[in-house]
């Protein structure tokens, strides 16, 4: 009896071990940046243009920046990759093509975004035109993206009773009708959770937009989507490794990395605040 | 014991009664037959129950006279089932006005994550139905009587009285029982002329359960029913005729009376007096 009760003691104790260091991990990586970070931040830091080769003045641009390029990867996914989900669940006939569907996308999903950078320069810089712009770089993080929405939003629809489709269309609704009007208003809340997590990780993305939309600095506010824009992540990296006053750019890369992280940190309530919202609602 | 029936495929129901005839019917799931050659006629304004034991394929064959087998990949149907005639799995057929016609409430009751209304309302706005003062694609013909029609069809399913002050409730605060009548007055609303029933009272408790036999009971006069049931006095008090399937067959479809009385197969009278099954 002893040794059953010691090693259930053991078990327990090796897991909250795990969870400990997971937790200290998270909270040393927020204390450091906040700590390096918090001295320049301010109402400036935030709301100004940079000056001074980078070392004084605001980070405006690159907030905008990665703002708009993360709005126009939205745009660009959450519709296909919802699309795409509704098609691969509730129409396709299930069978090997489509698992080779999925385990495309799956692997996509592990492909590393350095790669997608690659093939953002190579489409939408080069053939299409684009150029470095937000919307090559918003459209290289979309498709970065697109294999998590589309697992998201699969699962979202999958986790739906099958009895509401039966119900729905034993009354004479069309297939359309039933995703439209009971599938959808259940699944949308998963959806958006998912997607919005994923949206979270493109955020803080450097690699996909270092060929595609970012510039180290611009004197200008974006004017279009075809402008070239500053970007948190590349900012950081940019203030690191580049610029002859690394005294005075280092502290200025902390707090652009406090404010990145804080942004991460702010979408990804939101979709806790949706999840929770919804949970609430649901009974089945 | 009495005298034996030579064929069950004799014509028990009447000719020009016959809304539903089910013929040579076969089905499969991937590789298995679990639903061998059936003929069926099923009688208007008439309960018809369909026994048998578990698994012997009578949720298989009630899903097929709405075609909600559809849904499944890897079913099959082969032979015909004639609706006033016309075989609702002929090629010129639209699945979505059979089951307009043909009702379905399931085994396990399952209302929308919706209110009470919109769960009744669903079908008639699909049907082109509105509230008053909304605007429908199909020109507002059916204007303000969307109201009228949910409260009807309540009325129909014996619900009403109990939820006319809660319309706007979530349909998942009902009692079980009112959950399954709520299911009922949904298909009912859109007023098809069969409703088929897949073992309705499964989940109940003996008062809700009256209380749904009493509806079937009503509904005849308006519907042709058909109905599943593990239940043989349910069976006995409700049905005015009865088929019984074993194993995907056929065995036994006459008047109620006469399979409870006097069964022409002697698996027919085990399974009913629960020698077996
Ligand atoms: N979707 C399916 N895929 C494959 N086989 C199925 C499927 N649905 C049912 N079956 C099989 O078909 C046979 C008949 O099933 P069915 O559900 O019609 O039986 P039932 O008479 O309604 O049983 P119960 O009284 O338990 O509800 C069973 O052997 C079952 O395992
Ligand atoms: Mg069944």
């Amino acid at each position: 009896m002893i040794s059953r009760k010691l090693k259930e003691y053991i078990g327990f104790g090796i897991l909250r071990l795990a969870t400990l260091i997971i937790l200290l991990a998270l909270f040393a990586i927020l204390y450091f940046v906040a700590v390096n970070g918090i001295k320049v931040i301010n109402w400036q830091f935030l709301t100004q243009m940079p000056h001074s080769g980078m070392t004084a003045g605001g980070i405006l641009p690159a907030i905008l920046g990665t703002f708009y390029l993360v709005v126009c990867a939205i745009c660009f996914a959450l519709p296909l990759g919802v699309a795409a989900a509704i098609y691969l669940t509730e129409y396709a006939k299930q069978g090997k093509l489509i698992r080779i569907i999925r385990i495309g996308i799956n692997n996509l999903a592990g492909v590393p975004s350095v790669v997608f950078g690659l093939f953002g320069l190579a489409v939408f810089v080069k053939f299409f035109g684009f150029g470095i712009s937000i919307l090559s770089g918003g459209l290289t993080l979309g498709i970065l993206i697109l294999p998590t929405i589309i697992r998201a939003s699969e699962e979202a629809l999958l986790v739906v009773p099958q009895s509401f489709r039966e119900a729905s269309l034993a009354l004479g609704a069309t297939k359309w009708q039933t995703i439209r009007k009971v599938v959808l208003p259940n699944a949308i809340s998963g959806m958006l959770t998912g997607s919005i997590l994923g949206i979270g990780r493109a955020a803080g993305e450097t690699a996909p937009i270092l060929f595609t939309a970012v510039t180290f600095y611009t004197m200008r506010l974006p004017r279009s989507i075809f402008s070239e824009v500053q970007a948190l992540p590349y900012h950081i990296y940019a203030l690191m490794t580049e610029g002859t006053h690394p005294e005075t750019q280092i502290p200025v890369a902390y707090g652009t990395a406090l404010v990145l992280v804080f942004l991460v940190l702010g979408i990804d309530s939101i979709a806790i605040v949706i999840r929770n919202r919804f949970r609430r609602r649901k009974k089945w | 014991m009495v005298d034996k029936v030579t064929s069950h495929q004799s014509p028990v129901t009447s000719k020009k009664d016959v809304r539903i005839s089910i013929r040579n019917l076969n089905i499969w799931y991937a590789n298995t037959q679990v639903i061998k050659n059936v003929r069926l006629d099923i009688e208007k304004n008439r309960v018809t129950a369909i026994i048998g034991p578990s698994g012997c394929g009578k949720s298989t064959l009630i899903r097929t006279i709405n075609r909600m087998n559809d849904i499944i990949p890897d079913a099959k149907v082969k032979g015909e089932i004639l609706l006033d005639g016309k075989n609702i799995y002929g090629d010129d057929i639209d699945v979505v006005e059979v089951r307009k016609r043909v009702g379905m409430v399931f085994q396990k009751s399952n209302p929308f994550p919706k209110s009470i209304f919109e769960n009744v309302a669903y079908g008639l706005k699909i049907n082109g139905f509105i509230s008053a003062g909304g605007r429908s694609a199909s020109g507002g013909k059916k204007k303000g009587q969307l109201m009228e029609r949910v409260e009807q069809s309540l009325k129909d399913a014996a619900l009403w009285k109990e939820v006319k002050d809660r319309l706007g409730d979530s349909a998942f605060d009902l009692s079980g029982g009112q959950q399954q009548r709520l299911c009922i007055a949904r298909a009912l609303a859109i007023e098809p002329e069969v409703v088929l029933f897949d073992e309705p009272c499964s989940a109940l408790d003996p008062t809700a359960t009256a209380k749904i036999e009493e509806l079937i009971q009503k509904l005849k006069k308006k519907y042709t029913i058909i109905i599943v049931t593990h239940n043989m006095q349910q069976a006995a008090r409700i049905s005015d005729f009865c088929a019984f399937l074993m194993l995907g067959e056929l065995i036994e479809f006459d008047k109620t009376d006469k399979i409870f009385t006097a069964p022409s197969e002697k698996v027919t009278e085990d399974y009913i007096t629960g020698r077996f099954g």
